[in-house]
């Protein structure tokens, strides 16, 4: 599964193993799908980069579109939902999510520079 | 006067203070005509987290200009507007035999992953799109953050059961949110004039805010009738206006230890009024300050 949205400032990549934003300026935020265990739904998963990053770069939305037309057995689990960086040129490299995150899963190419968690 | 008041407002009404722009059946007379608008809110209905937090949607000026000039309009107003309004809608929902409801934020939802119920919408319309979680919690309280707790309330929810809201439940939470230091802005969601909810945010939450300053879609949201003027004889510089306005128009100066408000700044919505201890700031029509007048 890939899911891919690009438009002038910011492009969106995700796939079963991670999320990426690209920004137009050379930002990239990278999410590790595998590592991050947040779902809208599920008390354990955490939304500590939701509500951290001081410029808004993290939106979250459900997996798939809901699509009323397909009968309810049939349809995904609505509760499933992601984090993607739409807001990702808006990164300012301040590295809160990277400190807050605690399973590590965000990592940034911020410019040259490489944000990465600390082992 | 603004481009919605001069399209859909009068003389005497700004465009949210007619009742007829509150009436699903007025705007809409023909049957096949509501027909028709019921099927596409129940097509884009689905589709809100993804055009919230979607490149291809929030991320691209010309839908979003598309967007505006589609029908889309909002603007800031202030607590006393907002009461008014509130008031209108009850009247127009009595007529319409329709109900008013609270539900939650569908930009905080995406943007803090929480369902933070601080958005009113009335209305036949409103009340049919946003079955998803539209509905007073009863007794249980307004603000609910996704636990496992509130399963069956959601499901219920889902299911279509709906809880209306009177008009002094509404008066009551206005005056919440204008403590929690939230600004107001009344909207229609594409179909101008009509009106279909009145919504409470912040600017780190606002997807409307983001599509004014970040995108640089300004029609999307427009400032307030009225604009912040302070009395400086009165003001004891305290700060709180200073803590509470969330575009910048408050400014302090240290040397000379004054308050400046910059009109040209100024949205219009009035918490800095309503935090004065000193009743020192005053809201003033934006007709009656000449290099404010012109600006939305």
């Amino acid at each position: 599964m890939l899911q891919t949205s690009k438009s002038e400032f910011v492009e969106v990549m995700i796939d079963d193993n991670v999320s990426r934003g690209i920004g137009h300026n050379g930002v990239e935020v990278v999410i590790d799908r595998k590592k991050c265990n947040y779902s809208m739904y599920d008390p354990s998963g955490c939304k500590k980069c939701l509500q951290i990053c001081p410029v808004g770069v993290f939106c979250t939305r459900p997996i798939e579109k809901r699509d009323f037309s397909i009968p309810p057995k049939d349809r995904i689990d609505p509760t499933i939902w992601i984090i993607l960086a739409t807001w990702a040129d808006w990164c300012n490299g301040c590295g809160a999510c990277i400190r807050e995150c605690p399973k590590g899963a965000i990592s940034i190419q911020f410019g040259e520079k490489a944000l990465v968690p600390e082992r | 006067m603004c481009h919605w008041c001069q399209q859909h407002g009068d003389r005497d009404h700004r465009w949210y203070e007619k009742v007829e722009n509150y009436m699903f059946t007025k705007i809409f007379p023909e049957e096949t005509e509501q027909e028709k608008v019921k099927a596409q809110m129940k097509a884009t209905f689905s589709e809100t987290e993804w055009r919230y937090s979607d490149p291809e949607y929030i991320r691209n000026q010309q839908f979003l200009r598309d967007r505006a000039s589609s029908g889309f309009g909002s603007q800031i107003i202030t607590k006393k507007e907002m009461l008014k309004i509130v008031q209108l809608a009850d009247e127009a929902v009595k007529r319409e035999d329709s109900i008013m409801v609270v539900g939650h934020c569908p930009c905080r939802l995406v943007l803090e992953g929480v369902r933070d119920y601080v958005c009113i919408g009335f209305g036949m319309p409103v009340t049919m799109s946003m079955e998803l979680g539209y509905g007073r919690l009863p007794n249980i309280g307004l603000t609910e953050y996704g636990g496992m707790e509130w399963k069956d309330l959601r499901r219920d929810l889902r299911k279509g059961v709906k809880v209306p809201l009177k008009l002094e439940e509404a008066e009551g939470l206005i005056d919440e949110w204008e403590k929690r230091g939230l600004w107001h802005i009344v909207m229609s969601r594409g179909r101008l004039p009509l009106i279909e909810a009145i919504c409470n945010c912040e600017r780190r939450y606002c997807t409307y805010w983001m599509n004014r300053f970040r995108s640089g879609v300004p029609e999307y949201v427009l400032k307030g009738h009225f604009v912040a003027r302070l009395d400086p004889h009165t003001c004891v510089t305290c700060g709180d206006c200073w803590d509470r306005c969330q575009f910048g128009a408050i400014h302090y100066s240290a040397t000379s230890d004054n308050v400046d408000i910059d009109a040209t700044l100024c949205m219009g919505c009035g918490l800095c009024a309503s935090a004065c201890p000193n009743n020192a700031i005053e809201m003033v029509p934006r007709e009656e300050i000449p290099i404010a007048r012109d600006l939305w």
